[in-house]
This record gives C-alpha cells, structure tokens and sequence, in this order.
C-alpha cells in the first residue's frame, strides 16, 4: 500500500511540490516574454554543468547552477546584440550546451547512472542534503519573485513606460534570467532536464486560457502545476512509473482539456461579437 | 527661476546618421506645448530625450534644472504616454493593473498599493471616464478606451511633466474629447503638457506653444507667430493650408498618421 509518511516518498513529495511551485511562480515571466524555448536551452546547460562537476567530483548542483547561469546571460546579451532576436541565440545554446552534456556524460562513464538522473529526474532518490539545496534554492526564486513582482510585470507589459519611470528595464530582463537559472537547477532532480522546459512553460501557458489578471494568471499556473504533478505522482507510484514521465503526461493532458474548456477564449469571441454588433449601430 | 524643460543646442546621432541637430529651446512655466512634424521628424526621439531614456551625442537636455539621463529620479516627475501600437495587447493586464503602475512606479522601493493608491487611481479613472472599466481587460479595450488608460496612469504618478506621443491616433469621438478635457484641465492646474501631434487640430485652440520640428527645430513660440505657411511647408515640405472658422484654427492637407 502506498505510505505517504515514509521518508522516501516524503522526501519526493516535497521535492515535487516546490519545483511544481517554483516553475509555475517564473513560468508567466518566461512565456508571456517568448522565453519558452529558453526553458530547454537553460536545462540542457544546467545538465551540462551537473554531469562535468560529476566527472571533476565537484558539487552538480552547484555545477548546473554556474554552467544556467552563464548560458542565460550569454542568452540575454546574444540577444541584445542581435536586436532582441533571442530566438537564434537560444537555439546556439540549445545546440552548445547539449553538445557539452553529451562529452560530459560520455566522460563521466563512472557516473553514468547519475548523469542518468540529471537527464530524467528520479526524485524517489533525492537525498536530505538535495532537498534542502532544492529548498534554498526555491526559496531564494520565489523571495525575488514576490519582491520585484511588479517590476517585472511593468517591465514586460510595457518596457517603454517602465524606462520612462526610471526602471533598469535590462536589469531585470537579466533578473528573469538569472531566476529561470535558479529554476532549472531546482527541477533538475525532480523531473530531470528533458522535462524541465514543460514544467516551466506549460502553467502559464494552461492558465492563460482562463484569465486575463496577471496575479491570477500566476496563482492559476502554480495550482495547475500543484494539481497536475500531485496528480502525476500519486498515479506513478500507483502504476509503478517514472514519476517525471506521468507528471509531464499529465500536464499535456491538462493543457488539452485547458484548450476545450477554455472560458477565456468563447468569452473573447463573444466580446468580438458585441464589439462588432456596436460598431454596426454606431454606424 | 528653474526651467521645466531646456534643450542647449542638442544633437542626437545614431550609427553616424543625424536623427536630430541643433535644437534649442526652453519651456520656463507650465505651458501646453504641441510639437509638430512630418513623420521621421524626430518628435518621439525629442520626448525620449525629454524623460532621459536617450543621452544627447552633444549638448544639453535638463528637465526641472536636473539631467534625466543621469538623474533616474526626475524621470518620477515625469508622465510618459507612449504610442499606444507599442504594447503588446497580449499580456493579461486589467485596466487597474495599468492605472496603477504609474502611480507604484512613482514610489521608492517596496512599491505596496495602499488603499489610498487604489481611491486616486479610481478618481483619475472617472475623470477620463473609464471607471466602469476597472476590472476589464486592457487588450478588451477599443483603441480610444485604452488610450485614456494610457494617460490616467500617467496622471497617477502625479506628474509635474506630462508627455504624450500621438493620443488621437485612431481613437473615437468620445474618447477624443475626454482627453482633449483631461489635457487642457491638467494644463490650466499647472501641469506642462508637450503633446507630439501629426495634425495638431484636436488640440490647437488650446496650445500656448507650438514647436515644429523635422530632424532640427524649424520654429518654437507662440500658435500666432509660429503658425505660417512658409514654416509649415519648411516642417512638412510641402503646403500645408491653415485657417481659422470660428475663432478656432484649423490645419489642412497633413496625413492622418499612419
């Protein structure tokens, strides 16, 4: 019978519950900014940098969060010298940083089990001092979410006025980067780099579908996230599956009842209508 | 007496290209001042200059005897009312949320909405007549609809200066008049108003100061000394017809801005 209470499982649940919450806290920030391809880009140089810190015996946490990093400030400048086509930056890193993953796991045969667990997540092996570096970390994401909430979200509504009132628009452009690091790192154990990008964009992009409130747009992603990767664990364990692989099914399955359901979406088409059928009058 | 804004002989060049030369002017007391110009004139990269996002290549620009660029604190002093075609309508926002940035990016560090933000936020809203639409959707709004939300939220941040870059751009009647009222009763409480206009008719009965502009100042003062054919055409380059009906002045043959 499946015992929430032991440590193993506690643990794991844990783990899931603040990745779920961190990713869906930056997902908005990194959707509504057309970041989404940023997600996979970033978690394969976060896996980059976990699996050579595991061939040099170096910490991988600390590893993956230098090698995120530098890739997403080598994503924003790229993408400022390209005119804000960051688009082709990513794709660079995207490329790079799985190429280096690749060497790196190929190096570090000795650990390939572990470079295994950075690929696809195996929360049910996450150990004490992983979840309270997972902890520290999400805890550090979400403090700099709360904090610069409406800076970020002027910043990327209208970054013309937001300069005007005297916000370092690049700064936190940098921020969401810097963040989307931090996150990535967090999911690494979780859900495992080739899973990363869905936890991060597909909150946001479900929970558009149902509002047009930013602040509720963010607090809809993080239960769509919760609700989803609950939903995913339980049924792994139950079924006896990859936790990542149930978690990330069950967040398309979620988007695509999102799609049919959506509110937002016949709410608009009836607003166009009335909208059209005052415009007819006011000829 | 302090200046509300001075430009001392400004250049502005961009990849060797001269997008602006030699302007000089100087606003000293709260006037409503439409600055006029073809397009490619350069009246948006004045205002830009104006709130300090531009550095001048050579010259000065000092807004209530303070640099813009340098000083990110004058820029609170500031209403900035950009191009409304610039925003990206898909971002969920809700009409408070927009109101309420000016008002919050005013403040210093924690910028918190108190309940007194929200009330004056809300008057403003009613004097441009979109207090009914507190809680819609900004990207539900007609172009009009959220150009007045446009400038409430920069009449939230209670600005000393208030810039506004093409209001009448596509917008309704109705909509047209709530802000010609709102920027005129602004003016009139002490408030300077540099308002960029592709035809100045709108708001040309109640101007104080024309500035007509096409990459350098072709003229700066008073609607009855600067509104003459021959400056016109020198802005525009070509004939621009202007006449008064009924005490107000008119302008004829500008295109309606694309």
């Amino acid at each position: 019978m499946l015992d929430i209470l032991s440590p193993l499982l506690a643990k794991a649940l844990i783990a899931t519950i603040i990745a779920s919450i961190v990713s869906a806290s930056i997902s908005p920030h990194i959707v509504l900014r057309g970041l989404s391809a940023l997600g996979a880009a970033l978690a394969h140089a976060a896996l980059a940098g976990a699996t050579l810190s595991l061939t040099l015996g170096i910490n991988p946490t600390l590893g993956a969060l230098v090698v995120s990093v530098i890739f997403a400030v080598l994503s924003g400048y790229g993408g400022e010298r390209m005119g804000g086509r960051s688009d082709m930056v990513i794709g660079m890193i995207f490329g790079s940083s799985t190429a280096i993953a690749v060497l790196a796991v190929a190096l570090s045969s000795p650990y390939i089990s572990s470079a295994w667990r950075f690929l696809v997540g195996d929360v049910l092996g996450i150990t004490d001092y992983e979840l309270i570096e997972l902890t520290s970390l999400g805890v550090a994401t979400i403090i700099i979410l709360i904090v610069f909430h409406g800076e970020l979200k002027y910043t990327l509504f209208d970054p013309e006025s937001a300069e005007a009132y005297g916000l370092n628009v690049r700064f936190y452009r940098y921020l969401v980067l810097l963040v989307a690091s931090l996150c990535t790192v967090v999911n690494l154990r979780v859900v495992g780099s080739l899973l990363t990008e869905l936890l991060i964009a597909a909150p946001a992009v479900i929970a558009y579908e149902f509002t047009h409130s930013f602040e509720k747009l963010r607090n809809q992603a993080i239960a769509i996230a919760l609700l989803s990767s609950m939903a995913g664990f339980v049924v792994a364990i139950i079924l006896n599956l990859p936790i990542s692989g149930v978690v990330g099914v069950t967040m398309l399955l979620t988007y695509i009842a999102a799609s049919i359901l959506s509110v937002k979406r016949r709410r608009c088409g009836s607003r166009a209508h009335i909208r059209c059928v005052k415009e007819i009058f006011r000829e | 007496m302090e200046s509300f804004i001075e430009f001392i002989d400004v250049n502005l060049e961009f990849n060797g290209k001269p997008i602006l030369s030699g302007i000089s002017f100087k606003v000293c007391k709260p006037e409503l001042v439409l600055i006029l110009g073809p397009n490619g004139a350069g009246k948006t990269t004045l205002l830009r200059l104006i709130v300090g996002m531009l550095k001048p290549s050579s010259g000065f620009v000092r807004v209530l005897g303070r640099d813009p660029h340098r000083d990110r604190s004058t820029r609170r002093l500031i209403g900035y009312v950009p191009q409304r075609e610039r925003i990206d309508p898909s971002i969920p926002m809700l009409v408070k949320d927009v109101i309420l940035m000016g008002r919050l990016l005013s403040k210093q560090l924690p910028r918190i909405v108190t309940y007194k933000d929200e009330e004056e936020a809300l008057n403003i809203a009613s004097k441009l007549g979109i207090d009914d639409l507190w809680y819609e959707s900004y990207s539900h709004l007609s172009g009009g609809e959220q150009q007045r939300v446009l400038i409430a939220r920069a009449l939230a941040s209670d600005p000393r200066i208030l810039l506004l870059d093409e209001p009448f751009s596509a917008i309704d009647a109705s909509s047209m008049k709530h802000i010609v009222d709102t920027v005129y009763e602004e003016y009139r409480r002490g408030v300077c108003m540099m308002v960029v206009l592709h035809d100045a008719t709108p708001l040309m009965e109640h101007a104080t100061k024309i500035l007509l502009l096409n990459k350098r100042l072709i003229a700066f003062g008073d609607p009855d000394t600067v509104l003459r054919e021959d400056l016109l055409k020198e802005t525009y380059m070509r004939t621009i017809h202007f006449y008064v009906r009924d005490g107000t002045r008119f302008m004829g043959g500008v295109d309606s801005h694309a």
